[in-house]
């Protein structure tokens, strides 16, 4: 049972409006910087560019609710190699030092990009979704997550594209992937206290992929503390005993030099204040002061010209998409698409959560986009596709059955809730058909 | 279930949510007002770039060979140099606005751009007398020349830059003051400041150039140069993100030598120097200046060995060059690197059209470690070796010298001593320390024919042979190690007996350079390989054991110590000496060698279609058609008409004889009170002795081999800490 493609549930108009205005800041603050640019630049290239990726992204969205998500998801697998198979040329340029001829050409030292005439590919960026999809057509009818050796397999699963992507090196991609991993997995029903024994072994974990991590890597997560002013002066004052935070000369160049990005990120979004500069107004608009302000840092910009309403209409937008995705979760019975939509859920979720706790300093610094606000086709495409597999898992009515998916998870030796509570999931269908 | 974690999630993402807002009211509501001033104040500060100091380049003495001198330079501000060069009108326009402050005075941009061109103007003529003085004698077309170069340096980076960054913006360049005319004494900066008081974008800044302490000729190949930053460097510049260490196109960088090879510790940290528009200083970050360089090089021996060296150059008339390493033993430090003929490195950019015009003496050339020479008899010793660890000869094996090695063909595969000087014309019977002794080449053919090219090629490579040296230096050559593999795709032939035969003897595809050389006799010395070091380091570099028992050792190395001390040996007579407490043992080389082409002749129709011929200076075919096509733009000719039109050298060799490259190489080793070597104690010296065309190598550089040990002893021994024994 299924609405007709574009009859969409009032969850889905809730999320589709929260997009809309997220494109209109997005695009409004890309074409901003794009005319300040400072003579010999491509000029406003890239608003127009972002306003073509965004029909892209709207025709891939109708496909996908035409297709539906049953269709899209009985292939998550051919799509999870593909993605695996579009990633493999980067891993391997990256190994052997080959640019391939200019095709997967890096970028400061990352090879992260496929580069199409007219178009730069981000593989990474697909595997997002296609992440989500392999692991819900995975776990969708499993009860062995429940055990320990049951997750080892998930696990095996994430960890091959995980491990590619880190190689690239992309660690900002690797750092949401886990979030979306752990989160699945929990609603999928692991038990807590397994979560949290892989989550000491991840905390053990970490001083030797500190080791293992470059230099200018580890300075990014030791440059949130070294925001403080203090802390700078200790490093500078006693540089053998604050040595794993920076190099001395690291913590005298701070504001010019590591932590030049943050500073001014933060300037920017400060001096929005509460009501901003206004749009296209403001220094950090008509100056380069900001470098990747029209992709990894556009909220800086955003905040600048809008202040603190416009950071709340933004982070309200998103809450919007969060809780709706969350509704089309609990309102379906189809636990493919519970998982599926949880996925998509924290996907943007956790996006949007790195991103402006990046930009506003409370995060260290990773190459992550802003769903729907910062340029880029890749990752506008993945976002498209995302929201279009949340509404059109609203599409589909929900099944009427006796138990409700992935709450059959019992003790051992305890009876099954189902040989004991048919009656009772019985009742509680109806109402959510009338969620729906 | 399901549901309760669905609620556990949304409040997870609640909760960080709320922490987003509380960052967010700090940030725009709590310190609101304080952003907006601070932004507001960021577009009137100006920060600018503080020079570093480059480390100084020192001997192991601690001699200071090269250091920076301050000086002052006159830059001019890149939106001036690219109104003037850029073809783009924007670039005229981008000059307008950044000194429209400059002119109070005018209504508006257009009036700007004209009084902004008549000062222009005025100051390009102003330039060009103060240039062409005698103090300066830089030509108006010099000059204009370096300007337009700096243009087209920065935009070569930006669209390096551009290339890394995948998208085109302007670069820190852009922005910034660029040096035309360098190394003003304080009086001329004085002079330059009262002259173009009235232009502010011409700057006169404080900044250093290399100088060079004391006699710098012997030293000028190794310590190197320093050049502008080219867009190569820029664009594989690991330090590209880094503000303060990216390379930038006004600064100097090593481009060859000892320079290049310890950039990353001479090089320091740039600093920033902030300030507002009245050029009040807000904030400033030092510079962290570069660090001193020891190399391991003994200047003092360095300058006497070259003078040796030019000394007897000069004697042998055919003669280009040369060039004489000398090592320490066991730690494999280069103690001296001489490469014959040099040149004045202070006096570089006047010189340079000479240098490279002399294609007869090649005084670019840097022998020592970037020239590679057949090296001679100098491995015969290795491959002796060669066949005692195989086990194919033993050090009782004996060959029959009959002075050629076919009984049906006795002018090939001849002996040395058949067209020798000595009386004798053949060795007779002789084991491999009598052979090495006498450099018998019939032992040696049959040494080869007995291991082939692969056995021998992998204990050459045991010896360095076809590997960098290990100095770091660019102009490094690793030789050439003729393996199977090697001349099949090399020179597509597969490995023979023959060149089993050229191999052993030193003589065929196997090349090798000086310090290879000298780094082989320090092996023969001590019985390891250890890769050699030109910078100090705090530990030697890793070194392994090459095979064999201490009596194959003691066969080969006897005979290499009969060379210089038996009446047999081939240089007795010109580098035998007593001393009390070592004895030179060596090993003589005359490799074939062949001339090389000096200038070509070239054939062609000029533009009147009237037949000439140019006769063009040049090494190489490459180079003679790269000049004569800048000589005669518009000539027409055809490559393959073009032919070598004098070669060096200009004689003929001596009727009988070819022309040879002769060689010595050898170490110190110490000795008993008897005079005799004593063998459990290893050497600390090693030497290698090159005289390019210089005919026989024990006649030739056996004296000359003679004086360096002589020298190397003297000099080394007044060193403290430095027992040479």
């Amino acid at each position: 049972m299924r609405r007709p493609a574009l009859d969409i549930s009032p969850a889905g108009w809730a999320m589709l409006i929260a997009m809309a205005v997220l494109l209109a800041v997005g695009i409004g603050s890309i074409y901003v910087t794009d005319t300040h640019y400072a003579a010999g630049h491509d000029g406003p290239r890239n608003a127009a560019r972002q306003c073509v990726f965004v029909l892209v992204g709207v025709i891939a969205a109708i496909g996908v609710l035409h297709g539906g998500y049953p269709l899209i998801a009985r292939h998550a697998y051919a799509i999870f190699l593909a993605g695996l198979a579009l990633l493999l040329p980067l891993t391997l340029a990256r190994v052997f030092h080959t640019a391939m001829g200019g095709l997967t050409a890096p970028r400061n030292g990352a090879y992260r990009w496929i580069h199409l005439p007219g178009y730069q590919l981000q593989p990474s960026e697909f595997m997002k979704i296609a992440f989500v999809l392999a692991l819900a057509w995975y776990l969708r009818y499993r009860t062995n997550v429940r055990r320990l050796r049951g997750l080892l397999l998930p696990m095996g699963i994430a960890a091959v594209p995980l491990g590619l992507i880190l190689l690239e090196p992309d660690l900002g991609t690797v750092l949401l992937l886990t979030p979306v991993f752990i989160v699945m997995v929990f609603v999928a029903g692991a038990r807590v206290r397994h979560l949290a024994l892989l989550g000491l072994v991840a905390l053990a974990a970490v001083p030797l992929a500190w080791q293992r991590i470059e230099p200018y890597q580890r300075l990014r997560v030791t440059a949130v503390l070294l925001q403080s002013e203090k802390l700078r002066q200790a490093v500078i004052a006693d540089p053998a005993r604050f040595g794993v935070l920076a190099t001395r000369r690291q913590a005298i160049e701070w504001a010019a030099g590591s932590g030049y990005q943050l500073v001014q990120s933060q300037c920017a979004i400060g001096s929005g204040a509460a009501l901003g500069q206004g749009w296209g107004q403001g220094v950090y608009v008509t100056s380069g002061l900001l470098p990747d302000r029209h992709n990894d840092f556009i909220f800086a910009i955003v905040a600048h010209q809008w202040g603190f309403v416009g950071c709340v209409v933004v982070l309200a937008c998103f809450s919007v998409i969060v809780v709706a995705g969350l509704r089309i979760a609990s309102a379906t019975t189809e636990p493919l698409a519970r998982l599926l939509a949880v996925g998509v859920v924290t996907l943007i979720a956790a996006q949007a959560i790195i991103n402006v706790g990046m930009a506003s300093g409370v995060m260290p610094t990773t190459g992550m986009t802003l769903p729907f606000v910062s340029y880029g086709g890749s990752s506008l495409l993945t976002s498209f596709v995302g929201v279009a597999l949340l509404i059109s898992i609203a599409q589909h009515r929900p099944y009427i059955l006796a138990v409700r998916p992935l709450e059959l998870l019992f003790r051992p030796g305890e009876r099954p809730p189902h040989m004991a509570a048919v009656g009772e999931a019985t009742r509680a269908a109806p109402a959510a058909v009338a969620r729906s | 279930m399901f549901e309760r974690r669905l609620k556990v999630l949304l409040l997870a993402f609640a909760a960080m949510l709320l922490i987003l807002l509380c960052r967010l009211i700090e940030l725009q509501i709590v310190r609101g007002d304080y952003y907006r001033q601070t932004a507001e104040r960021a577009l009137m500060l100006r920060p600018r770039p503080l020079p570093f100091i480059r480390g100084s380049v020192l001997d192991r003495t601690g001699e200071v060979l090269v250091a920076e001198a301050p000086c002052w330079d006159l830059r001019l501000e890149y939106s001036v140099i690219a109104a003037e060069f850029a073809e783009d009108p924007a670039a005229r326009l981008q000059a307008v606005r950044t000194w429209k402050r400059s002119y109070p005075q005018a209504a508006d941009e257009q009036d700007v751009a004209r009084l902004l061109g008549d000062d222009l103007r005025r100051m390009w003529s102003e330039l060009a007398l103060f240039a062409t003085s005698p103090q300066h004698a830089v030509s108006v077309g010099d000059l204009r020349a370096r300007a337009e170069e700096v243009h087209e340096r920065v935009q070569r980076i930006r669209s390096a830059v551009a290339g890394r960054r995948g998208y085109d913006a302007p670069v820190a360049e852009e922005g910034t003051a660029h040096t035309i005319l360098p190394r003003l004494s304080a009086a001329q900066q004085i002079a330059a400041r009262e002259r173009f008081a009235a232009y502010s974008w011409v700057r006169l800044e404080p900044a250093s150039a290399r100088a060079y302490a004391g006699d710098a000729e012997p030293l000028s190949h190794l310590l190197g140069r320093v050049g502008r930053v080219d867009a190569a460097t820029v664009a594989s510049d690991p330090d590209a993100d880094d503000p303060f260490a990216a390379y930038r196109a006004d600064e100097a960088v090593g481009v060859s030598g000892a320079e290049y090879a310890a950039e990353s510790l001479l090089r320091g940290r740039r600093g920033q120097v902030t300030t507002d528009r009245e050029g009040a200083v807000i904030d400033q970050i030092e510079a962290e200046h570069g660090k001193d360089v020891r190399l391991t090089i003994h200047a003092g021996l360095q300058r006497r060995l070259y003078t040796l060296l030019g000394e007897t150059v000069a004697q042998v008339p055919q003669s280009s060059g040369g060039a004489i390493v000398v090592l320490d033993v066991p730690t494999r430090d280069i103690l001296a690197l001489v490469s014959y003929p040099a040149y004045d490195p202070a006096r570089f950019e006047e010189l340079y059209a000479l240098l490279r015009d002399d294609t007869q003496r090649l005084p670019l050339w840097f022998r020592a470690v970037g020239s590679r020479y057949a090296p001679g008899s100098t491995v015969k010793p290795l491959a002796c070796l060669a066949g005692l660890f195989s086990g194919r000869i033993t050090t009782d094996t004996r060959e029959e010298c009959t002075g050629y090695l076919l009984p049906d063909q006795h002018d090939r595969w001849r002996c040395w001593e058949v067209h020798g000087t000595s009386e004798r014309k053949a060795h007779g019977s002789i084991n491999v320390t009598e052979a090495l002794t006498g450099s018998c080449n019939i032992f040696m053919y049959r040494l080869g024919e007995r291991l082939g090219v692969d056995r021998l090629c992998s204990v050459f490579d045991m010896a360095g042979v076809g590997r960098a040296a290990g100095t770091g230096l660019r102009e490094e050559d690793a030789g050439i190690n003729p393996t199977p593999d090697w001349l099949q795709s090399h020179k597509h032939t597969p490995a023979t007996p023959a060149h089993a035969r050229l191999f052993a003897m030193g003589q065929g595809e196997l090349a090798m350079t000086p310090l290879q050389v000298a780094n082989l006799m320090a092996t023969y010395a001590c019985g390891r390989f250890r890769p050699a070091t030109l910078i100090r380091r705090e530990r030697p570099t890793p070194e392994w054991k090459l095979p064999g028992t201490p009596a194959q050792w003691a066969a080969v190395r006897e005979g290499i110590y009969g060379v210089v001390n038996d009446p047999e040996g081939t240089a007795y007579k010109y580098a035998h000496f007593e001393h009390p407490r070592v004895v030179l043992c060596g090993k003589t080389g005359s490799a074939t060698a062949y001339p090389w082409p000096t200038a070509y002749r070239v054939p062609y129709r000029d533009e009147t279609g009237a037949s000439r011929a140019a006769i063009v200076p040049a090494g190489s075919l490459g180079s003679a058609v790269e000049r004569f096509e800048v000589d005669h733009p518009g000539a027409r000719y055809d490559r393959s008409q073009i032919t070598v039109a004098a070669e060096w050298p200009e004689l003929p060799p001596p009727p009988g004889e070819s022309h040879s490259h002769a060689w010595f190489g050898g170490f110190l080793q110490p000795a008993d009170a008897s005079h005799r070597p004593d063998w459990s104690r290893t050497p600390r010296v090693a030497f290698a002795v090159l005289v390019e065309f210089g005919g026989s190598g024990g006649r030739t550089s056996g004296p000359l081999a003679k004086a360096v040990a002589t020298e190397a002893l003297a000099i080394l021994e007044s060193e403290p800490g430095f027992h040479a024994p």
